[in-house]
């Protein structure tokens, strides 16, 4: 699963720690951070290759920092990867940072992620979100529990077959992004998912507007 | 699940009832002459995928054996009632022509 990085290259620490991150995830998470990538992959108009791997990768995390906003050229480069995944629909996950969020309005995104720099196990929620984004294993597919079911409970015929796909199927734990709440801005009508701690004020990353996260 | 009945009556006449029978839950799947061997297989129940019972007509003296071999027709499915389905033809040939008790 390829994460293309969307980020400020002022951002130099934050991008390595992310890095870091998900390569400690190992096969099959790929940090994909344009500037790092060969020569060779970066021949002709850059706006071209950005637009083929956002088009060929998985998701997009979008660190969305006041070094970004404070350049004009970045600015305009996160606006254009922003872009370029509503057009593929890929998953795009806005990291804000805690205490400090960049008032930078984009358009389109799906989920948000309070960061918390100052916090170890920042490492830890960059990997929890990739890894919710990322393949399901096969023990915990539906399908293929209820393929499993159905052949155990085959041993007791049609019915065993039946009831064994069921409760199998059934049985299967829900996917991890449909256990992450979700919030609905009133204002410009985007629902998104939101990674953050109950309690702590995230805010809207078009309308800029705060919420408090729920929860206990 | 094999059961042999010793049987007074010719195979022929063994045969000839058994093919054209069908009894509760089993039909005639194959019926050949030559080899006096007939197929009889059930339909799907609750617990079953189904059972198939080959009955082989041997002569024997006067008479003859009929050799019943009864499997259910999934590898493992222990709830199907292949005995009963053996118990079943048993029961018509030895209701039908009786037993040689010799």
């Amino acid at each position: 699963m390829s994460i293309f990085i969307s980020h400020s290259r002022r951002d130099e620490e934050l991008t390595s720690l992310v890095s870091q991150a998900l390569n400690l995830l190992g096969r099959p998470y790929q940090a994909i951070v344009y500037e790092d990538l060969p020569e060779a992959v970066r021949q002709g108009p850059d706006w071209l290759n950005i637009t083929n791997l956002i088009q060929n990768c998985e998701i997009v995390f979008l660190f969305l920092t006041h070094n970004v906003e404070d350049s004009a050229h970045t600015r305009a480069w996160v606006e254009h990867e922003v872009a370029t995944a509503a057009a593929f629909r890929r998953p795009l996950v806005v990291f804000q940072l805690a205490g400090s969020p960049s008032t930078l309005p984009i358009t389109y995104w799906t989920d948000l992620v309070l960061l918390d720099l100052q916090n170890a196990a920042a490492i830890l929620q960059i990997q929890a979100v990739a890894r919710a984004h990322g393949p399901v294993d096969l023990v915990d597919n539906p399908l293929a529990r209820a393929a499993a079911g159905a052949a155990v409970g085959s041993i007791a015929g049609p019915i065993g077959f039946l009831i064994g796909g069921i409760v199998a199927a059934l049985s299967a734990p829900r996917h991890p992004l449909q256990q992450v709440p979700q919030q609905a801005c009133q204002r410009c009508g985007n629902t998104f998912r939101y990674w953050v701690a109950p309690g702590d004020v995230f805010y809207c990353p078009h309308c800029l507007i705060p919420f408090q996260a729920g929860g206990t | 699940m094999r059961e042999i009945i010793p049987c007074p009556a010719p195979p022929q006449e063994v045969f000839e009832f058994l093919a054209s029978s069908g009894s509760a839950g089993l039909s005639v799947q194959t019926a050949d002459q030559q080899t006096l061997r007939i197929v009889f297989r059930s339909g799907m129940s609750f617990l079953s995928w189904g059972e198939e019972v080959e009955a082989t007509i041997v002569p024997a003296g006067d008479g003859c054996r009929v050799v019943l071999d009864g499997r259910s027709l999934h590898p493992f499915n222990p709830t199907a009632d292949v005995a009963g389905r053996v118990r079943e033809l048993s029961r018509l040939v030895t209701e039908r022509f009786g037993v040689t008790t010799s």
